[in-house]
């Protein structure tokens, strides 16, 4: 269960209502790391979309966040969460989030100065 | 040289101890005994339980709930942890709580269950029905 990340070519499940339901990775957003995990932005592309999806097609390129992961994510008071599938939210050129609404569980470890749109469009943050 | 907690508490006197044999874990022992939490209710594999845990937003400090299954436990006195599996707007969410956490302001255990496993890993790979416990009434 406990797996090394995501990377390139990883699968993303798409979290929001942009339209796309599956995303590629291109590249992780850090600095000398291969790997990345929930809260790291990505580079990915449109892997499937729904065919009448008016923001987003299959084959375009966006940045999007990863809000939820199989691996452990950490708390500062040590206890530790995992969900069952890697998940991310497409963000616009602005930096803000393409869709509308977010399917799912959110990770509590994503940088709320950055993604407040994010956290409060989700039901459910663990 | 003492070890002293809470500069009222003498531990141990390390003056007089012998190092050349190992140091008793005794000390270890007594130091976690003023953090371990001695009201936790008994919790086994199988449990369906409520975990009251204290969230600080900022200024704010609100209590969050998580219902679930226990599917492992691990004893370590006081870094006891319990993995806690539930099915949230349909992603299955583990979360492994440290029992003697203080952020943790209550255990409720809901339901008891019958398994004949240490750990319900095999729970992960089944959803809806097939994840059902049958219930123990002891």
């Amino acid at each position: 269960m406990p797996g090394a990340g995501i990377q390139m070519m990883t699968r993303l499940r798409v979290a929001d209502n942009s339209g796309a339901r599956v995303v590629g990775v291109i590249r992780v957003m850090r600095v000398r790391r291969r790997t990345g995990t929930v809260g790291d932005e990505v580079v990915c592309s449109i892997k499937e979309a729904d065919p009448g999806a008016k923001k987003v097609k299959k084959g375009e390129v966006h940045r999007a966040v990863v809000v939820r992961g199989k691996v452990e994510d950490a708390r500062r008071d040590g206890s530790t969460m995992r969900c069952s599938d890697w998940a991310a939210a497409l963000l616009g050129p602005n930096g803000q989030p393409i869709g509308t609404r977010i399917r799912g569980v959110v990770s509590s470890n994503l940088d709320r100065s950055k993604y407040m749109k994010i956290m409060s469009l989700c039901r459910v943050i663990i | 040289m003492y070890v002293i907690l809470n500069n009222l508490t003498i531990i141990a006197n390390i003056d007089s101890m012998n190092f050349s044999t190992s140091i008793s874990p005794k000390i270890i022992e007594n130091i976690e005994k003023q953090y371990a939490k001695s009201d936790l209710p008994s919790l086994s594999i199988g449990d369906t339980v409520k975990v009251y845990l204290l969230i600080k937003e900022g200024n704010k400090e609100r209590v969050q709930v998580n219902q679930g299954v226990i599917i492992a436990k691990n004893n370590s006195q006081l870094t006891s942890t319990i993995t806690v599996r539930s099915n949230l707007q349909g992603v299955g969410v583990e979360r492994v709580y440290l029992v003697h956490s203080p952020l943790i302001k209550n255990i409720e255990v809901l339901r008891r269950s019958k398994v004949r496993r240490a750990k319900l890993y095999y729970l992960r790979g089944l959803s809806g029905k097939a994840t059902r416990l049958k219930q123990r009434f002891n």
